[in-house]
């Protein structure tokens, strides 16, 4: 038994060791090699998540048979005068089902992905993308602090935004993954400031002593409740989510279908139970989720292709779980959660069979082509025309960020003919245009010395 | 404003032309190969290859790397470049005693691989054995500027060369008479650019368009374009559809427009306050774009252009709605609420531009930096065509020619720059296709009196005619020499619609066909039982799957299946680990949408008392049917006891392009039924009766036609109606399916072989591995399809038994002899050319240009409205094949061998247009073998016929196809299997 004490947190280590282990030894064999070797890697994948599996089970069912807490290790990484900084991990009740679930959908995912993108050119910068993102998601479920959960939470934010511009030849995908990646910095910054609050009051890891008293950090709450928002794609963040499929089936299922999008609703679901909730923010919380629902019930409707129509499941899905962990019930939102997973990965997976899945219920059943939900009336109609607006860029399209910057440029007239011209134009193609970096460098030094540029 | 009605005639007119330029790709759960280029067929290949590159922006052939490759590992020879210079007129100056087609070709051998100046640059820098150190002085290169210097010596011009090469210009010019260094290697080139620069090549280029401007309004337009076509055309995927789509779609536009108070884009604002001025009749619209036109301030010449560029931003999208206005019978029933009309998308991209185009996000983003410059191209492109001459020089040891006495050999550089790259790589390509070319004539040039066999069969097999087949049937004539194969369209005949249990119908056979008569399933006799539980067990599979897959956009809905998703971790974890047990799971729950062949039969024949609509065929229609088959294949004597005929068709998982795998010559479906049809009219005494009467063919007692199903992905066999088989005919019916099933463990051997798998040594194992991957989830290549078809040979089996072509060839059985009026011939090449040369020319382009010609990768595909794939979200509709089905393709032009008298071909391809057409234009090539004098001929485009000296010894000889093909993944050459 004592030789388990000691021997449980070594193995729990493996969780997030072994992806990160696997993702040196792929960027070595490819630093060596100085090309990707297929094999290679997806022996390094299948191998790492076998072992993070079985890991994930071992820790797992000890932690539910000893009824207590899994405190697995931590690493100081900053030292200061008064305080440290420190990534560490643990499992405790709350997280077990979190961490099967992802060993479990990170296995299969990755087991999915390396068939599927075989012989593609960016297969090497997938795996590497991918195994980032599941240490990122590691930390995150396992981390036993708030610092560690903020690390896990930008690794997974710069994993996702650099997953969904993938396929970076073309300008849309490259513009939708920037959007996302706009909506992840600035909520991003409620967690920030939730973790240097936290730290300030000596609060920041979830063991603390000094939790111990029945106060309510409000100001902690609220700010993980932003960042919350913006990574679960919830109303008034969420409109990169349905945009954000455009990089390859695998990781658009894994990110918006398991992991990611549930990052926000553990966040809260943590927050909740170790800073506590006070009613007037749950109540926020309960009817973000509900606006929510609604909003992507009423938009998802009308979705005519397979993965929007499983983003906007997603966000409903997502909301009703913020509104059940906003009401107390922990139990039913872990439930939901491991449901809505393993589900809308599945879905995503399989999104390509949905028209020869259709065809096929028509051959049985015979054709059915009754609408669930017609729309008759007036009303009806300007439902559906707004839910059409709101997919396209819709009202809160006027809001979001990007647009933000565009009528700011606009308005300050020194600005949009010269600074804020080359700051949107390198937001917006960063990527797209650095192909000339020379032409950059001339336009900007042209525009300094206000010489005529021809070029 | 004056809209005469010429200027609204010509509009539609304009349409008209537009429309044909775009895709025709229609829904594609029905997939049909068709030439991409069906715009361009009255131009011959070539000009319509360039043609098209410049209208859709595409590359034409294959970019010369590529090219240089092939050339490198040996797939092009010098001869065969040589050859296709001859056939091209190039004409320039000699190079001293150097012919000038002999210096064309280095100067394409040595092309290297640079495309902007920098990297010319580093090759100087890496590599200075590139170009050989006869360097030139400092003094000469300022002589010559100071001689040369006012051609280049204008402000404007260097600044137009850019930085660098511009300041090492100035810095010489500036510094004349002084002396300057100037790195050595880069004088050379700098020089030999300088000296380019001058010449007629670069004088004549055209400044490229003002594309900017319309990039930033596409960018603005198309999601919207996109998200309304979306919805519009929708097939019944999303809960909530449109209403009130029998309106139209300008109607139907204007009306969102018009309702949309809170959250339209603020540049259609305009829109919003104006839309009652542009609601028209459906037969106005055309005045209504001539008044747009009028607006955006485009003039009358410039119409059609600026339709065409509107047409072709979205052209996939715009190609659907042209298509499915033609044939509302694509829209699966639903014409009477989806009403697609081209002028109503033009008009509706048009208004939107207006509003584009006056609104202020516009002009903010207008004002970005203009991209493209063409002169950082120009500066490009001399330096790399410096380089290239420089390397030509060296490689013929003329490097001092070319450094000293320039003048003299300046026109003949100019003759080679002014080749357009476009031309380079069509002699490129010529050659390319030209090596294959010979390799199967070399092939086929054996003698026939080796292929004569006098043994009685034991099976006749007749296949589809598909260049997957062309495998098996060699696997399964090695087996047993009293084996026959032939090959025919795939769809026998029997042009029927077929009829499902559950009322669903469709048609299979190919699609130029319409048919008149109905095959209908009906249970089986005996089994009236067993079928009712099957359907039931289906029905509720396919109701709970539903349930779940269809969604209702209801949160209850939702949230009980959210709840419930546990479930799906066993298909999710099964499909990716072990699809085996998946499709054994499947099988048990009934989930396959079809009816297992032991529990329903076909009834083909004309029912009379049939409700309505079509039945099925009378007697005398049956006779005729399956005498046109057997005659086809040259079958009408010498019966076999057994005679097999054999469908095929594909299964695979999360695959919306399924259709292109199953068999093209029923209509995109699998070939199942119409095996099986066959067999029961050719099976039927009475028929047999009435085809030896009227038609003279006597089909003995003993024969049995047996039908059966070969699935080209997993190699499985499926066999059809075996109660009906006579007990005299069992034991050789098991001996035939014991080696059938081994010829398709052959073939899975040999599919896999492209397949980069680590463990596959032998048939067993290969069989495996093709099973598993037709059911596995995360396969994006389940098969290669037909990657790599290059030939068709149409004639007798025996000229082509035993060579192994590679999975490449379409095989049709024909027989010349019994052909008196070439009318077989006619009926063969009318179904060759659509059908072969479709799939054929389809590969082609989409492997010459994936992104354009075709769907791009597979990886970010999105099924949308049920009808089509985008890329992501939203995106236009992707047309053609995606990169994973052609990346093994060779782009080459389908060669047709015919093996029949040169006065039957020439009387064929008179008598119909398209066949003439696609000779002529050389779209298909062709190629004549005489069955009597044995002599192959190719005919050219012209209509000429030339010989071909075949030689043989070229041609390895292999004593069996697995030790030829085993553990080698690439092409491999065509071989002849030794005899004994």
């Amino acid at each position: 038994m004592a030789a388990l004490n000691v021997l449980m947190p070594m193995i729990g280590r493996l969780i997030i060791g072994a992806p990160a282990i696997a993702l040196a030894l792929i960027i070595a064999d490819r630093v060596v090699r100085h090309e990707a070797r297929e094999m290679i890697i997806r022996r390094y994948l299948m191998l790492s998540q076998s072992i993070s599996i079985s890991a994930g089970v071992l820790c797992s069912a000890w932690v539910l048979i000893s009824q207590k807490p899994l405190e697995i290790g931590s690493l100081r990484l900053i030292s200061l005068s008064t305080k440290d900084l420190s990534f560490a991990l643990r499992i405790d009740s709350l997280s077990v089902a979190f961490v099967l679930i992802t060993c479990l959908l990170g296995g299969i995912v990755g087991l999915f992905a390396s068939r599927y993108l075989h012989r593609d050119q960016g297969y090497f910068r997938f795996f590497v993308l991918y195994h980032i993102f599941l240490v990122g998601v590691h930390a995150i479920f396992l981390g036993a602090g708030l610092p560690t959960i903020y690390i896990g939470w930008e690794l997974i934010g710069i994993t996702s935004a650099l997953l969904i511009s993938f396929f970076s030849f073309r300008k849309q995908t490259v513009a939708n993954s920037l959007r996302a990646f706009w909506a992840y910095r600035v909520t991003d910054t409620g967690i920030l400031v939730a973790t240097l609050l936290a730290m300030h009051s000596g609060i920041e890891s979830f063991t603390s002593s000094a939790l111990k008293v029945n106060t309510s950090h409000t100001a902690i709450v609220v700010a993980c409740l932003i960042s919350a928002i913006g990574k679960s794609a919830q109303f008034p963040f969420g409109r990169w989510l349905p945009k954000a499929m455009e990089g390859p089936t695998p990781s658009s299922a894994i990110f918006y279908g398991g992991l990611s999008v549930h990052a926000g609703m553990y966040l809260m679901l943590r927050v909740s139970s170790v800073y506590g909730l006070p009613h007037s923010i749950s109540l926020c919380m309960a009817l973000i989720g509900l606006f929510s629902v609604w909003y992507a019930t009423i938009v998802g409707r009308i979705q005519s292709d397979a993965k929007s129509m499983l983003a906007y499941a997603s966000m409903a899905q997502v909301g009703l779980m913020f509104v059940e962990v906003a009401l107390g019930l922990h139990s039913l939102a872990i439930f939901h959660f491991v449901s809505h997973a393993m589900l809308r990965t599945y879905q995503l997976l399989n999104a390509a069979s949905v028209m020869h899945d259709r065809y096929a219920f028509e051959h049985v059943l015979g054709r059915e082509r009754v609408s669930f939900h017609p729309v008759e009336g007036t009303r009806a109609f300007s439902q559906y025309a707004y839910a059409f607006w709101e997919s396209i860029d819709g009202a809160f399209g006027r809001l979001s960020l990007l647009s933000w910057a565009e009528s700011m440029a606009r308005s300050v007239r020194v600005f949009e003919e010269w600074f804020g011209e080359i700051i949107l134009s390198l937001v917006r193609h960063g990527m797209f245009y650095t192909r000339h970096p020379r032409k950059w460098a001339s336009i900007v030094l042209s525009r300094l010395g206000n010489r005529e540029e021809s070029i | 404003m004056n809209h005469s009605q010429t200027s609204t005639g010509d509009i539609y007119a304009i349409l008209e032309h537009v429309a044909h330029l775009l895709p025709t790709q229609g829904p594609i759960d029905v997939f049909i190969h068709h030439n991409t280029l069906h715009a361009f067929e009255d131009l011959p290949f070539e000009e319509a290859v360039k043609s098209a590159a410049k209208i859709y922006d595409a590359e034409a052939f294959l970019p010369e790397q590529r090219y240089l490759e092939e050339f490198r590992s040996g797939r092009i020879t010098e001869r065969d470049l040589e050859r296709a210079l001859q056939s091209h007129s190039i004409s320039g100056q000699p190079l001293g005693d150097i012919d000038f087609h002999d210096v064309v070709k280095r100067f394409l051998v040595v092309a290297p691989a640079v495309e902007r100046f920098q990297e010319v640059k580093w090759l100087l820098r890496e590599s200075s054995d590139a170009i050989s150190p006869q360097l030139i002085s400092s003094e000469s290169l300022i002589s010559w500027l100071t001689t040369h210097g006012s051609c280049i010596n204008r402000r404007d011009a260097l600044h137009r060369l850019n930085f660098e090469a511009a300041e090492s210009l100035e810095a010489i010019i500036a510094a004349l008479p002084r002396d300057i260094t100037i790195k050595d290697h880069e004088k050379t080139v700098l020089w030999a650019a300088a000296l380019l620069y001058t010449a007629e090549a670069w004088k004549v280029r055209e400044p490229s368009q003002g594309t900017h401007s319309r990039i930033v309004l596409d960018e603005m337009i198309n999601p919207l374009v996109i998200r309304f076509c979306e919805e519009y055309l929708d097939l019944g995927f999303s809960n909530q559809l449109m209403p009130d789509r029998q309106d139209g779609m300008l109607a139907c536009f204007l009306r969102m427009v018009d309702v949309a108070h809170f959250g339209i884009p603020r540049w259609l604002e305009t829109l919003r306050r104006s839309v009652s001025r542009y609601r028209v009749a459906p037969a106005e619209v055309g005045s209504l774009i001539s008044r747009l036109l009028h607006d955006l301030g485009v003039r009358d010449e410039d119409r059609y252009d600026f339709l065409c560029r509107e047409a072709l931003s979205l052209k996939g999208w715009a190609g659907y709605v042209a298509l499915t206005e033609r044939r509302p019978d694509l829209l699966h029933g639903q014409e009477s609420e989806i009403k697609p009309r081209f002028q109503d998308y033009i008009a509706i991209r048009l208004l939107l531009r207006l509003c584009a185009e006056e609104s202020n996000t516009y002009r903010s983003r207008k004002v970005e930096s203009q991209s493209d410059s063409v002169e950082l191209d120009t500066l490009d492109q001399v330096y790399c065509a410096a380089f290239h001459v420089l390397l030509l020089f060296t490689s013929l040891n003329k490097g001092a020619l070319l450094l000293n006495d320039a003048s003299t050999v300046l026109p003949m550089i100019e003759s080679l720059l002014l080749i357009p790259e476009v031309t380079r790589r069509t002699l490129w390509h010529l050659a390319y296709e030209n090596n294959l070319y010979e390799r199967a004539l070399n092939t086929l040039a054996r003698p026939a009196t080796r292929t004569k066999a006098t043994i009685e069969p034991v099976a006749q097999f007749v296949f589809c005619i598909d260049d997957r087949e062309e495998s098996i049937r060699r696997h399964l004539e090695a087996r047993n020499p009293a084996y026959e194969t032939f090959g025919t369209a795939g769809f026998f005949g029997v042009d029927a619609n077929y009829t499902m249990m559950s009322g669903a119908s469709a048609p299979y056979c190919p699609v130029i066909i319409q048919p008149k008569h109905a095959i209908r399933e009906i249970p089986r006799q005996g089994y009236e039982q067993d079928l009712v539980k099957y359907r039931k067990k289906q029905a509720l599979w396919f109701r709970l799957s539903g349930y779940v897959n269809r969604g209702s956009g209801s949160v209850l809905h939702n949230m009980v299946l959210s709840l419930a998703g546990c479930f799906s971790l066993i298909p999710m974890v099964l499909g990716v680990i072990s699809p085996r047990t998946l499709r054994f799971m499947g099988s048990v729950f009934g989930s396959e949408p079809t009816i297992p062949p032991d529990l329903h039969e076909l009834q083909v024949a004309a029912d009379s008392n049939a409700q309505s609509g079509q039945t099925g065929y009378t007697l005398e229609e049956m006779a005729a049917r399956v005498t046109s088959v057997l005659r086809g294949i040259g079958l009408t004597r010498n019966f076999a006891p057994l005679v097999f005929l054999i469908g095929h068709g594909s299964s695979s998982r999360n695959n919306p392009l399924r259709s292109a795998y199953d068999c093209g010559a029923c209509g995109g479906r699998p070939g199942r039924i119409n095996a099986r049809a066959f067999c029961v009219m050719a099976n039927d005494a009475n028929v047999r009766q009435v085809v030896k009467e009227r038609h003279g063919i006597l089909i003995p007692d003993t024969t049995i036609f047996l039908g059966a199903f070969h699935n080209t992905c997993s190699d499985q066999m499926e066999y059809f109606d075996e109660n009906r088989c006579p007990e005299s005919h069992r034991l050789s019916l098991l001996n035939v399916r014991t080696d059938l099933a081994a010829a398709a463990r052959q073939n899975a051997f040999e599919r896999c072989r492209r397949f980069v798998q680590a463990e596959i040594s032998n048939a067993e194992q290969a069989a495996e591995e093709a099973l598993a991957r037709s059911y596995m989830l995360a396969e994006a290549r389940p098969e290669y399809g037909h990657a790599t078809n290059a030939l068709c040979i149409i004639g007798p089996r025996s000229f082509s038994k035993g060579l192994f072509f590679d999975r490449r060839s379409f095989l049709v059985s024909y027989d010349s002899s019994i052909d008196t009026d070439a009318s077989i011939l006619l009926g063969i090449l009318r179904a060759v050319v659509p059908v072969c040369g479709g799939i054929n020319l389809e590969y082609l382009f989409s492997a010459m240009d994936n992104e354009v010609y075709g769907a791009g990768t597979k990886l970010p595909h999105n099924i949308v409205s049920l009808v089509g794939i985008m890329n992501g979200t939203s995106s236009d509709l992707r047309t053609g094949l995606p990169t994973q089905m052609v990346e093994i393709h060779e782009p080459v032009r389908l060669l047709v061998v015919v093996v029949a008298s040169r006065e039957q071909l020439e009387q064929v391809i008179a008598s119909d247009q398209a066949i003439n057409r696609s000779f002529s234009g050389g779209w298909i090539k062709v190629a004549l073998r005489d069955p009597e004098t044995n002599e192959l001929w190719m005919r050219a485009q012209s209509g000429d016929y030339t010989r071909f000296d075949a030689s043989r010894s070229e041609v390895p000889s292999i004593k069996d196809y697995e030790s030829w093909f085993k553990g080698r993944a690439g092409h491999l050459p065509f071989a002849d299997i030794v005899e004994g």
